[in-house]
C-alpha cells in the first residue's frame, strides 16, 4: 500500500471514529428534551385539538397551537384517525373545515376518509362540501359515485356542482 | 391573476370568509404577501397547468381564476419555482402590509367580481398538458419523467406516448 493511500485511509478512520456532530452535547441536551416530552402525560391543546391523542399531541405542539392547513397535513400522514376525531367532534370552522377534510384525503384508510367525510357532502356550507369532495376524489366507491352524481346534478352551488364533475371525471 | 382555493369562497361574496379560506398561510396567519401570475388572458390555462403540477394539487380540478388587475397594492417579482419559465417569470406577491390591507384588496376585487372571474375547465388544462408531452415540451417531459412526478401527470404521458 502507498504512502498516500494509507495516509487517506488513516484520515478516514479517524473521521468515522471521530464523534459525529449528532452526539454533540446540544444534541444530547435535546434528546433529553425530547425524552422527557414523550415521558410527560397527556399535554392538552385548546379545543378543537384537544380531541388529540398525546403522541398526536407531541407532533403538534411546539408547531402549531391552533387549525391549521400544515397541522391538517402533519395529521393526515401520520395520525389519520386523530384528524378524522378533530374534524367530527364539530369544533372547527368552515375554512378549517374544509382543508382539514381536503388533508384527510391523503391517508391511505379509505374507509376511515368515507365514513368521516361523507357526511361533510350534507353541510350546509359549499365551502365545506367542496373539501368534503376533494378529500374523496381519490377513495370512489360505487355508492360515493352514485352520491357524487347526486351532488353534480343537483348542488345548489356551481362550485360543488363542478368538484363533482371533476372527481367523477379522474381518468 | 391569482387561482382560487376554494370556488366556492368566490360565490359567498363574504369579505370574512374569502379572507379566512383564500388569503391564511399553511401556519393558520393572514397571507400578507398572496401569490399572483402577471399574465395575459390567453396564457390562463397554461399558467394554471404549470402550478397545478408544482403546486401541491393533485389530481388538478376545475379552477378559478380572479383576475386582480387594478388592485391599490404594489407588485413584488418573486420567482415561482424553477421548472416552467412562464409561472417563474411571471409570479410576483401582492405587497400588504396588514390584515387591513388584505381585506381592502378583497374588497376591491369583489366589487366587480363577476367581471373578474375566469374559468379553467378541467378538461382544458388535460388537454393543453397531453398536447405539450405529444410536442415533446421538454419542461413537461422534465416534470412526468422526474420521480417526484405526480401520478395524474404519469397518466397523461402514459397515454401521450
Amino acid at each position: 500500500m502507498s504512502a498516500l493511500a494509507l495516509s487517506l485511509k488513516t484520515s478516514h478512520s479517524q473521521e468515522m471514529f471521530a464523534s459525529p456532530p449528532a452526539l454533540g452535547t446540544d444534541a444530547r441536551s435535546l434528546a433529553k428534551i425530547e425524552q422527557r416530552m414523550r415521558a410527560m402525560p397527556g399535554v392538552r391543546l385548546a379545543p378543537p385539538f384537544d380531541a388529540l391523542s398525546d403522541e398526536a399531541v407531541r407532533a403538534v405542539v411546539g408547531r402549531w397551537n391552533r387549525p391549521c392547513e400544515g397541522a391538517f397535513e402533519l395529521l393526515a400522514l401520520r395520525f389519520p384517525k386523530d384528524l378524522a376525531s378533530v374534524i367530527q367532534t364539530s369544533g372547527l370552522g368552515i375554512a378549517d373545515l374544509t382543508f382539514a377534510a381536503e388533508a384527510l384525503g391523503r391517508s391511505h384508510l379509505s374507509h376511515l376518509v368515507r365514513s368521516t367525510l361523507v357526511p361533510l357532502l350534507g353541510h350546509p356550507s359549499a365551502i365545506v362540501r367542496e373539501g368534503a369532495i376533494y378529500g374523496l376524489q381519490r377513495h370512489l366507491d360505487l355508492e360515493l359515485r352514485i352520491e357524487l352524481e347526486g351532488l353534480a346534478a343537483a348542488d345548489s352551488s356551481p362550485a360543488v356542482r363542478a368538484a363533482a364533475e371533476d372527481s367523477l371525471a379522474d381518468p | 391573476m391569482r387561482f382560487a382555493k376554494r370556488k366556492a369562497a368566490w360565490e359567498t361574496a363574504d369579505l370574512g370568509q374569502i379572507r379566512d379560506v383564500e388569503f391564511k398561510d399553511k401556519d393558520g396567519d393572514y397571507d400578507l404577501r398572496p401569490s399572483v401570475y402577471e399574465i395575459d388572458e390567453k396564457q390562463i390555462v397554461q399558467a394554471f397547468a404549470e402550478h397545478a403540477a408544482t403546486a401541491p394539487i393533485d389530481p388538478p380540478r376545475s379552477a378559478l381564476g380572479i383576475d386582480f388587475s387594478g388592485v391599490q397594492f404594489p407588485l413584488l417579482r418573486k420567482p415561482g419555482g424553477k421548472r416552467f419559465a412562464l409561472i417563474r417569470e411571471q409570479h410576483r406577491e401582492v405587497e400588504l402590509d396588514s390584515q387591513s390591507d388584505l381585506e381592502d384588496m378583497i374588497a376591491t376585487v369583489c366589487r366587480d367580481l363577476s367581471a373578474r372571474r375566469r374559468d379553467v375547465p378541467k378538461s382544458a388544462v388535460y388537454k393543453y398538458v397531453g398536447g405539450q408531452l405529444e410536442a415533446a415540451d421538454h419542461e413537461w417531459i422534465d416534470i412526468a419523467e422526474s420521480v417526484d412526478a405526480k401520478d395524474w401527470l404519469k397518466r397523461i404521458a402514459e397515454r401521450s406516448k
